[in-house]
C-alpha cells in the first residue's frame, strides 16, 4: 500500500470511528421503512492498473437527493456511467429499483434517467422534435408521446420555446431541456452529472429549484455531482465524498458540515472560532496574536477567524478579557462549517 | 409537428395527416429523427437542386445536339448514361459523406450516451442511418426520374437495361453509405475524423467510379444479357461479405460497454468477498493488463 492509501485508510478509519449505529441512523433517518432505489455494493471499476472505482457503497431513497462530490479524477463519473449503464463493473453492482446494471440494464434504463455533464444538441432540431424523438426511443407511442412531451415542457417551462431551434437556445435552456430530457420517461431515479457547470447564478436557483420541486413533490431519486459545493449544500439532503475511487464519507450534509478529522482535533484540542467587533478589529486581530491558546488569526468578512486550542473556561476567559481591553464585540461563536470546509478538511487531494 | 405535440385538433387537416403517416410510431426513431433534420438540411436541399440543374443542362445539350432524326437512338443512349453518372455522383458520393457525419457526430458531441441510455440499440443507429441513406438515394433519382423516361421515350434504351442499371447504381450507394456509417462510427477525436473522413472521400469517389462505370458498361453492352447477370453475382458475391463486416465494425464501434474491456466478472457476496470469479471470452486472445489472481486480490485487500 501507498502513501496515498495509507491517508485515505485514515479517512476510512475515522469515518468508522462514529459511534455505532450512527450511520445507520442517518439512513433510516432519511427515510424510515423505505426500500433503497438506488443501491451501490461492492462496486468497483479498473481501467488496467488503475483502481478508479475501489469498494465503492452507499443507498438512496425515494425523495432523496444526494450530492457526489469529489476532486477532478476522483472516480465520479466512471460510478455515474456504471449506473448508466454506459460502462461495466469489474467487481459489485449496481441495483435501480432492484434491476442489476450488469444483469438487467435494459430494466435499469426504463428506471433512470441519466444528464451528462456536457451532452451534444442535434442540429436542425427544435426542442419538441429533440423530445420527441427521446420519446420514440422509450417506446412512446401516440396520444403518449404527445402528453409525455407536454408534461415536460410544462414542467421545465420549455412550453414558449418549442419551436425554437436547440442549438440557438442559451446554456440555462439547453440544461433545463437535458433535464426534460431525463425525465420524459418519467424515471424514479436521476443521475445528473454536473448540471449547473457554466450556468449563470439565475439559471442556477432556478435548475435548484426544478430538482428540489424532482425530489418534494414527485419522489424521485437525485443523485447529483457538482463542484459547486455551496450548491450542492442547498439542493441536497445528503451527500457522498469520494476520493481516489473511495468513498470517504457519506451522510447528511448536516452531518457532513459538522465532520471534522476526529484525530487531529482530539490530538491538538482545536476548535475554529469567529469574533465580529464594531471597530478596531486590526487592533484585536493583533492583540489575540499575543493570548495563550490562539493561533491561525485570520480576517474573514466583517470578522476574525482564529483557532482555540483551550477549554471551555479558558474561552470565556478570553472573551471577558477581550471586552476588557475595550473592543466592541458583537459577536463570539463557533465558526460555521459550511460543505466545503468539510470537503477541504476530509480529502487529501490524492491523485490516482 | 408542434401542433401534433399540442393535441390540439390533431389529425383533423391534410397537413397533420400526411405528418401522421411520414413520423408513424412504427419508424425507427433513428430514421424519423433523421428525416426531421434532412427536411430542414441546407446539404440535402442543395445537392437536390445541383442534381435537377444538371439533369436540366444535359437535357439541354441533348436538345442542342439533337437536330436530326438519324441521330435519335444514338443521343437518347447517350442522355440516359448522362443521367446515371449525375445519380451515382449523388448516390454515392454525397451520400457517404453526409452519414460520416451523422455517424461521426453521434460519437463526438457525446449524444450517442443518450441515445443508448434511451435504449436504441447500434444495429438501430445503423439501421435509421442507412435507411435515411437510401431514401436520399431515392429521392434524388425520384428529381432524375423524368428525365430517364425522357430517354425512354427517346428510344435506344432497353426498360430491363434501365431497372438493372439503376438497382446497381442504388446498390452502390448503398455500398458507400456503408463504408461512410463504418468509417463515421469509427472516429474518436479530430484527428481520427480528419484521416477516416479523407478516406471516406477516397473510397466513395473509388465507388463513384465503380458505379458510373460499370451502368455505363451495363447500358452498351445490354445485349450480352447472360454476361452482365454472371458478373452481378459476382459482385454480390464479393461485397456482401465485406459489407456485413463492416457493418459489425460499425456496431462494435457505437457499443459503450465494450465487453473486450472487461474480460472477467467477479460475483460478490454481501460481505463483499469474492464469490465467483468467471472469465469472460477465453478465447477471444484478449490479454487483461491483470491476471485472475490479481485482479482478486485487489478487491480482497482493499
Amino acid at each position: 500500500m501507498n502513501d496515498s492509501d495509507s491517508t485515505v485508510d485514515q479517512h476510512l478509519d475515522l469515518n468508522t470511528s462514529e459511534p455505532e449505529g450512527e450511520q445507520a441512523a442517518v439512513a433510516t433517518a432519511t427515510a424510515p421503512e423505505r426500500k433503497p432505489v438506488l443501491e451501490i455494493r461492492n462496486l468497483h471499476r479498473f481501467f488496467g492498473k488503475l483502481k478508479a472505482v475501489n469498494n465503492v457503497s452507499f443507498t438512496a431513497y425515494p425523495g432523496q437527493v444526494m450530492g457526489f462530490i469529489g476532486p477532478n479524477g476522483a472516480g465520479k463519473t466512471t460510478t455515474m456511467r456504471i449506473i448508466a449503464t454506459l460502462d461495466l463493473p469489474t467487481a459489485g453492482d449496481v441495483f435501480v429499483c432492484g434491476h442489476s446494471v450488469v444483469d438487467d440494464p435494459e430494466k435499469v434504463r426504463s428506471k433512470l434517467g441519466f444528464m451528462p455533464d456536457s451532452f451534444g444538441k442535434y442540429s436542425n432540431m427544435d426542442v419538441v422534435e429533440y423530445l420527441d424523438f427521446f420519446a420514440r426511443a422509450y417506446g412512446f407511442q401516440g396520444q403518449e408521446r404527445k402528453d409525455a412531451i407536454e408534461r415536460v415542457l410544462i414542467f421545465t417551462e420549455l412550453r414558449k420555446l418549442a419551436d425554437k431551434p436547440i442549438n440557438s437556445l442559451s446554456k440555462g435552456m439547453s440544461q433545463r431541456l437535458g433535464l426534460g430530457r431525463t425525465l420524459i420517461h418519467d424515471p424514479q431515479v436521476l443521475i445528473l452529472d454536473e448540471p449547473a457547470a457554466g450556468l449563470d447564478p439565475r439559471a442556477r436557483v432556478e435548475l435548484r429549484e426544478l430538482i428540489h420541486l424532482l425530489a418534494t413533490e414527485l419522489d424521485k431519486t437525485v443523485l447529483i455531482s457538482s463542484h459547486i459545493l455551496t450548491e450542492l449544500g442547498e439542493i441536497c439532503d445528503s451527500a457522498a465524498i469520494i476520493e481516489a475511487g473511495k468513498i470517504l464519507i457519506h451522510g447528511s450534509i448536516e452531518d457532513l458540515k459538522r465532520h471534522r478529522p476526529r484525530k487531529k482535533d482530539q490530538e491538538t484540542g482545536l476548535q475554529a472560532l469567529a469574533v465580529s467587533v464594531l471597530s478596531r478589529s486590526n487592533d484585536l486581530r493583533l492583540w489575540l496574536l499575543e493570548q495563550p491558546y490562539v493561533s491561525s488569526v485570520a480576517p474573514a468578512a466583517h470578522r476574525i477567524v482564529f483557532e482555540f486550542s483551550g477549554d471551555e473556561g479558558e474561552k470565556a476567559s478570553l472573551l471577558k478579557k477581550m471586552i476588557g481591553q475595550g473592543f466592541e464585540v458583537t459577536e463570539f461563536a463557533g465558526k460555521s462549517e459550511t460543505l466545503e470546509d468539510a470537503f477541504m478538511s476530509i480529502t487529501e487531494g490524492i491523485v490516482q | 409537428m408542434n401542433r401534433a405535440a399540442s393535441g390540439d385538433q390533431a389529425g383533423t387537416s391534410w397537413l397533420d395527416r400526411l405528418e401522421e403517416m411520414l413520423y408513424s410510431d412504427r419508424l425507427n426513431p433513428v430514421f424519423s429523427r433523421e428525416l426531421r433534420r434532412m427536411v430542414k438540411s441546407r446539404t440535402f436541399a442543395i445537392t437536390f437542386q445541383l442534381v435537377l440543374l444538371l439533369c436540366w443542362l444535359s437535357y439541354l445539350a441533348l436538345v442542342l445536339n439533337t437536330s436530326t432524326g438519324s441521330w435519335y437512338m444514338e443521343q437518347g443512349l447517350t442522355f440516359c448514361s448522362y443521367l446515371f453518372v449525375i445519380l451515382a455522383l449523388s448516390s454515392c458520393l454525397v451520400i457517404p459523406v453526409v452519414l460520416f457525419a451523422l455517424a461521426a457526430e453521434e460519437r463526438q458531441e457525446s449524444t450517442l450516451e443518450m441515445v443508448v441510455t434511451a435504449g436504441i440499440t447500434p444495429e438501430q443507429i445503423l439501421s435509421g442511418l442507412l435507411s435515411i441513406g437510401m431514401l436520399q438515394a431515392l429521392l434524388y433519382a425520384s428529381a432524375i426520374l423524368p428525365f430517364i423516361a425522357i430517354s425512354y421515350v427517346m428510344q435506344g434504351v432497353d426498360l430491363l437495361a434501365l431497372l438493372l442499371t439503376f438497382g446497381l447504381t442504388l446498390f452502390g450507394s448503398l455500398a458507400s453509405s456503408v463504408m461512410g456509417m463504418t468509417l463515421g462510427a469509427c472516429v474518436r477525436g479530430p484527428t481520427t475524423r480528419a484521416i477516416l473522413g479523407g478516406l471516406n472521400v477516397l473510397g466513395s469517389f473509388i465507388l463513384f467510379i465503380l458505379t458510373a462505370s460499370c451502368a455505363q458498361f451495363m447500358l452498351y453492352q445490354f445485349d450480352d444479357l447472360p454476361s452482365i447477370m454472371a458478373g452481378g453475382v459476382c459482385v454480390l458475391a464479393f461485397l456482401a461479405p465485406i459489407l456485413a463486416i463492416l457493418l459489425g465494425l460499425a456496431i462494435n464501434h457505437l457499443r459503450m460497454t465494450d465487453p473486450m474491456i472487461k474480460p472477467y466478472r467477479v460475483l460478490l457476496d454481501e460481505n463483499g468477498d469474492v464469490k465467483k470469479f468467471i472469465p469472460r471470452y477465453q478465447n477471444s486472445g484478449y490479454q487483461s493488463a491483470l491476471t485472475e489472481e490479481e485482479v482478486i486480490r485487489e478487491i480482497t485487500n482493499r
